[in-house]
């Protein structure tokens, strides 16, 4: 049976009176591939830090591997990646060795080492070898979130918790990413969540989508979102060809 | 609708509002006979005659008191242990002040405060008094108040810029001394011949101490003495022939720098001196620093500004803190 | 008077000692602090500090041992006041800091006035120091370095991304928490070596410093440590050449570092294309 990655009952999220999430209940298990999409302010962020254990629900809960998610101790089996604009300040004096050693922190707590071989390898998978001990500052917006997803991905994570991944990135690039997810996703059965705006290249990577805007608008697989009117109504049929024509 | 109990409520409040005036009323009258019996105190006390004096340093304090007697009530402006280069007066030492008839103080370098207290005060009652006047002040310079260069020059003002400690100069504490007795003699002419007599017994004391440090510092081994605190002996080093250096040389306030302690340092071993002095009130750390580096031991050297509570409860008078440092001295010189 | 007989003094011995342990730890903290925004934390906690010593003179305690509790429980108030009450950073600073001003300001007039001693509190006394002191500041610098490189990567973690940090299971909460309390206790330090005045000045200056130049995090507080020693034995050495107070020269020679490291950046960049 598959290990069931996150749970959500029934979560709430509100900033005093307002409310951010409402009743929120699916399930991800081990091996999903799910894009998270959603219109602006639908509080895809906020879900992600709800899996995440960094924003405490209202009401109801989330699970993570089965335990709660702020109380969750085996980090090490997490990768994030958090939006580029929300905590990124250029103008700090740090390497990309360095950063992608913040990934390692949680392997260490958990007694696991060979950092220095995960650096490596992670390096050469990203193609950031030659610039591992530039700063960060100096380095072009692409060869950044390079830096930044291979933080996420350095300790070999069982979850992916990715925001908005792509958006810095070259097509060429790009589709190195994209393959890289899906060869973690398929071979070692890393579970996936990407947050992403790209409704339209979205259906080509993952398997699931979960169309959030406040509450779960659509969790399932794409060949049930394609075959929808009720999703083709939503999105104007249109859009719905051009995710669907776009999923294999 | 319960009449009676509304009844009894409204009693309840009447009676209330009776007892918080009748309270109100007692604290009122109470308040007012205080008041009342300090305007007596204060008439007793001039209807007795007695003179209310207020001196702002122990010295003058300790000799306004031996002076007055029983017709003088003497208090000392700076509260026990308070260490006085940076004194700052409050509200209650201004009002202090209005109730006295006489205040003495050094000049307005050793207390530069004072000018500012007694332009709040009414002149016609109260007679200042320099104890300055008429001494003979020292050559050397000394910023004690932080005055700039351009006004000690125009200030032909007797004692611009120079050591204002002087009544460690024994000579100089004598002439003190007449200046007070003359302020109570002018202020109270009844009792004049008291208070000359009180004066000229008070300087035989310190004719004596005079003499007595003269022949004791006469024959010392070392002729050299050092201090830890502020430059406050220059008077008594010049009339006993002694030479004087002090940490906290020219500036009151600021750290003596590196350079000023390896000076010492090497003073303290080239001189051969085992002793070094610390100041009263003042914490001795710069004189403990000294003395660590060179081995020599700690001596105090009242400065007799003001004293400590413990000083004020037992009594002690000037004369004993000059005893006592001629005794300090004494060691310090290696006399014996 | 030469250098080497400058340097038999013990006074000025048991200064380097301890002046470089704490120009050591100050810039370490610095950096971390400058890197948080929290640059002014150093002078609002020098500003309670104050307040401490004056406490200290009414009690007739000694002074470090007043200062530093009264320290630390101000720098937790801070951080409460930012988290619970949600007033910003600097906000609450200047709320904590100004109160520990006011008391000092009514405890000195309790005690007797603003005397000499509480004025070398405000401008330093690193030549006074006493060998006690001396251990004291060694022991407690000591103390702090060793915290600091065993939670380095936890620290790193958390000052260049907090939210990751947290994510990935660091108890952000209580580092924070042992953080501001390292960094209290280094602030009554620094009150010895250069006053309360200039306190924020050996906080603030070496990271500075550091960032005009540093290649990386690691780089950086190696960086600040070396600008910040070099400044503390070169101020002394200067303060003794020149006859001038040893804390404040400490501090312009910090300032003088960091316009050589500024211009040093300058010309870097405009040599490169």
């Amino acid at each position: 049976m598959p290990v069931t990655v996150v749970e959500a009952k029934d979560l709430c999220v509100s900033y005093g009176t307002v409310p951010v999430l409402s009743d929120l209940r699916f399930s991800i298990s081990e091996g999903d591939y799910i894009g998270l999409v959603g219109p602006n302010g639908s509080g895809k962020s906020t879900l992600i830090k709800c899996m995440l254990g960094l924003i405490r629900p209202s009401k109801g809960s989330v699970l993570l591997f089965g335990d709660e998610a702020s109380a969750m101790r085996q980090r090490e089996r997490i990768g994030y990646l958090p939006q580029r604009i929300d905590f990124f300040n250029p103008r700090f004096p740090s390497t990309v060795a360095e950063i992608i050693s913040q990934g390692l922190v949680a392997n260490r707590r958990a007694g696991k080492n060979s950092d220095k071989e995960r650096t490596e390898r992670v390096l050469q998978r990203l193609d950031i070898t030659g610039i591992r001990n530039r700063l960060i500052g100096d380095l072009s917006g692409g060869q950044q979130q390079r830096a930044f997803i291979a933080r996420a991905l350095v300790h070999e994570p069982d979850f992916l918790i990715l925001d908005e991944p792509a958006g810095a990135l070259d097509p060429e690039t790009r589709e190195n990413f994209f393959t890289l997810l899906r060869d973690l996703n398929e071979k070692q059965k890393t579970t996936i969540i990407l947050v992403t705006h790209d409704i339209g290249g979205i259906g080509e990577y993952a398997s699931k989508l979960l169309y959030l805007d406040k509450k779960v608008i659509f969790f399932g697989g794409f060949d049930d979102f394609c075959r929808s009117e009720h999703m083709a109504k939503l999105f104007g049929s249109a859009s719905q060809h051009i995710i669907c024509h776009k999923h294999h | 609708m319960d009449f009676a109990a509304d009844a009894f409520t409204q009693k309840e409040q009447s009676m209330n509002s009776n007892r918080k005036a009748c309270i109100f009323l007692a604290a009122w009258v109470l308040l007012v006979a205080c008041s009342c019996k300090k305007a007596e105190e204060q008439k007793a006390d001039h209807r007795s005659g007695r003179l209310k004096v207020v001196a702002s340093l122990f010295p003058m304090y300790d000799f306004a008191r031996l002076i007055g007697g029983g017709h003088a009530t003497v208090t000392l402006l700076l509260p026990p242990g308070m260490e006085p280069h940076s004194f700052e007066p409050r509200p209650a030492d201004v009002a202090a002040l209005r109730s006295a008839d006489v205040f003495i103080y050094t000049n307005q370098y050793m207390e530069p405060w004072a000018e500012e207290i007694i332009k709040g005060v009414d002149r016609g009652r109260l007679l200042v008094v320099h104890a300055s006047k008429g001494v003979k002040f020292s050559g050397r310079r000394d910023s004690h108040a932080g005055l700039k260069r351009s006004e000690q020059h125009r200030n032909h003002e007797p004692g611009a810029g120079a050591d204002p400690h002087i009544w460690l100069d024994f000579v100089n504490a004598q002439k003190i001394v007449d200046t007070i007795a003359q302020a109570f003699s002018e202020k109270d002419p009844a009792n004049s011949h008291v208070y000359m007599t009180n004066a000229k017994e008070y300087k035989a004391h310190l004719n004596e101490l005079d003499r007595k440090y003269r022949d004791a510092l006469s024959g010392c081994r070392k002729r050299v003495f050092v201090s830890g605190g502020h430059d406050i002996f220059g008077y008594l080093a010049e009339r006993y022939g002694l030479r004087y250096r002090a940490a906290y040389g020219l500036s009151p306030d600021a750290e003596p720098t590196a350079r000023d302690l390896a000076e010492l340092s090497k003073m303290l071993r080239e001189e051969g001196l085992n002793h070094i002095f610390y100041e009263e009130l003042l914490s001795p750390r710069i004189a403990e620093t000294l003395a660590k580096e060179t081995g020599a031991e700690l001596l105090r050297l009242h400065g007799a500004h003001n004293i400590s509570r413990e000083e004020l409860a037992s009594g002690t008078s000037f004369l004993d803190l000059m005893e006592q440092n001629l005794e300090n001295l004494m060691q310090g010189l290696q006399c014996r | 008077m030469g250098i080497l007989e400058f340097l038999s003094y013990g006074f000025i011995q048991r200064a380097l000692v301890a002046g470089s342990l704490v120009a050591a730890i100050c810039a370490v903290l610095g950096v971390i602090l400058v890197l948080r925004r929290l640059s002014l934390i150093g002078d609002g906690l020098s500003h309670v500090t104050f307040g401490g010593v004056a406490l200290a003179m009414v009690l007739n305690l000694y002074p470090l041992a007043v200062s530093i509790p009264v320290v630390v429980l101000s720098s937790l108030g801070i951080l409460r006041l930012t988290e619970k009450a949600g007033i910003y950073g600097d906000a609450a600073i200047g709320v904590v800091s100004s109160v520990g001003i006011a008391c000092g300001i009514v405890l000195a007039s309790v005690a007797g006035g603003f005397n000499v001693d509480l004025f070398s509190y405000l401008f330093g006394n690193i030549l006074s120091i006493s060998m006690t002191e001396v251990v004291t500041a060694v022991i407690i610098s000591l103390s702090v370095l060793a915290a600091v490189y065993v939670y380095f990567d936890e620290i790193y973690s958390i000052t260049f991304d907090e939210e990751f940090a947290r994510a990935s299971g660091i108890p952000v909460d209580r580092i924070n928490t042992v953080l501001m309390v390292l960094t209290a206790v280094t602030v009554v330090l620094a009150m010895k070596v250069v006053g309360i005045m200039l306190t924020s000045a050996l906080l603030v200056l070496p990271a500075v410093t550091a960032f005009q130049n540093a290649r990386g995090f690691r780089n950086a507080m190696l960086l600040a440590s070396i600008s910040s020693l070099t400044s503390l034995v070169v101020g002394v050495l200067l303060s003794f050449a020149l006859n001038l107070p040893a804390g404040a020269s400490i501090v312009l020679i910090n300032f003088f570092i960091f316009a050589c490291s500024f211009l040093l950046r300058r010309m870097a960049r405009g040599t490169a294309s």
